[in-house]
């Protein structure tokens, strides 16, 4: 849309994944516990259902009931997506996490989930235009 | 507007499984006290989740006296009456979920007088019920309300 080309967008999206799971390894890493990256799963699936389930539902959206899919879809991508930001803070509170840790593994899996969004929504609308 | 709505509902269930798991996990691990999370805190819990599900499952033009809804003589009385029964009892489940969180609640933390790290608990049983019930009405207002255009090219 604007002067950026896509494929700096591109570059830049897979930057900020690269650091989300920097993020997740090292509050893994430095704090001995490795449920940080269970976490860092849950973010990278979370979006993936309501794609999936849109990509389904386009196909015949005069049946009825793939409005429901359409539905099931979302509700389990709001689900997971709630479910990463949960575990650190149940964690946490249970003292198998530290704070720092936890902080970190929530911060790590928001960039994760911001960029796989923004790279399905990309893909999803401007294709085409893919010059190197 | 019903794809946000759907969404918080979904982020409100994850909410209250959440708080329940973590006062489950709280009571396995650094619980202080001689009180602990017992089959019993899981019933209200799988009450609500039963409850919300049968709700959600009841095809809505059943429960319309309209002739013009497209699937099956779904304008007979009697599957109207059968879907309002079930419906019914679904919210009686969600209900009954709910208060069976806060009887719990009392009889287990209260009457003991336990005070807040043990009390959160409790708390906590009575929060999932809450998010469970607050979650099923959102999907059911929402899947209700926009059923005038069911022709949806949404995103």
């Amino acid at each position: 849309m604007s002067q950026k080309s896509p494929l700096a967008r591109l570059i830049s999206l897979s930057y900020v994944l690269a650091l989300g799971f920097l993020f997740v390894v090292l509050a893994g890493a430095i704090y001995g516990n490795w449920y940080p990256i269970l976490v860092a799963l849950i973010f990278s699936v979370a979006h993936l259902p309501m794609v999936v389930t849109n990509n389904y539902s386009r196909d015949d959206f005069m049946n009825e009931s793939s409005i429901y899919v359409n539905d099931f879809g979302k509700f389990l991508s709001g689900f997971l997506l709630f479910t990463g930001f949960a575990i650190p803070l149940v964690l946490c509170h249970s003292l198998i996490l530290t704070t720092v840790a936890c902080i970190l593994t929530e911060l790590g899996g928001s960039l994760i989930y911001a960029s796989v969004f923004a790279f399905t929504t990309y893909f999803d609308s401007g294709e085409e235009s893919f010059e190197i | 507007m019903r794809s946000a709505g759907v969404y918080i509902s979904g982020a409100l269930y994850a909410i209250g499984f959440w708080f329940f798991i973590d006062a489950v996990i709280y009571s396995k691990t650094v619980n202080a006290s001689v009180v602990h999370v017992t089959f019993v805190d899981w019933i209200p819990a799988i009450c609500s989740t039963l409850g919300m599900l049968i709700v959600n499952s009841i095809e809505k033009s059943r429960l319309l006296n309209d002739a013009l809804a497209s699937s099956s003589f779904a304008g007979s009385p009697q599957t109207i009456w059968q879907a309002r029964i079930i419906l019914f009892l679904g919210f009686a489940l969600l209900a009954g979920g709910l208060a069976g969180s806060v009887v719990v609640l009392i009889l287990k933390f209260l009457m003991e007088r336990y005070t807040y790290p043990t009390l959160g608990m409790g708390v906590s049983n009575v929060i999932c019920n809450v998010c469970i019930m607050l979650s099923c009405v959102v999907l059911w207002i929402v899947q209700n309300v926009e059923d005038e255009y069911s022709y949806s090219l949404s995103l």
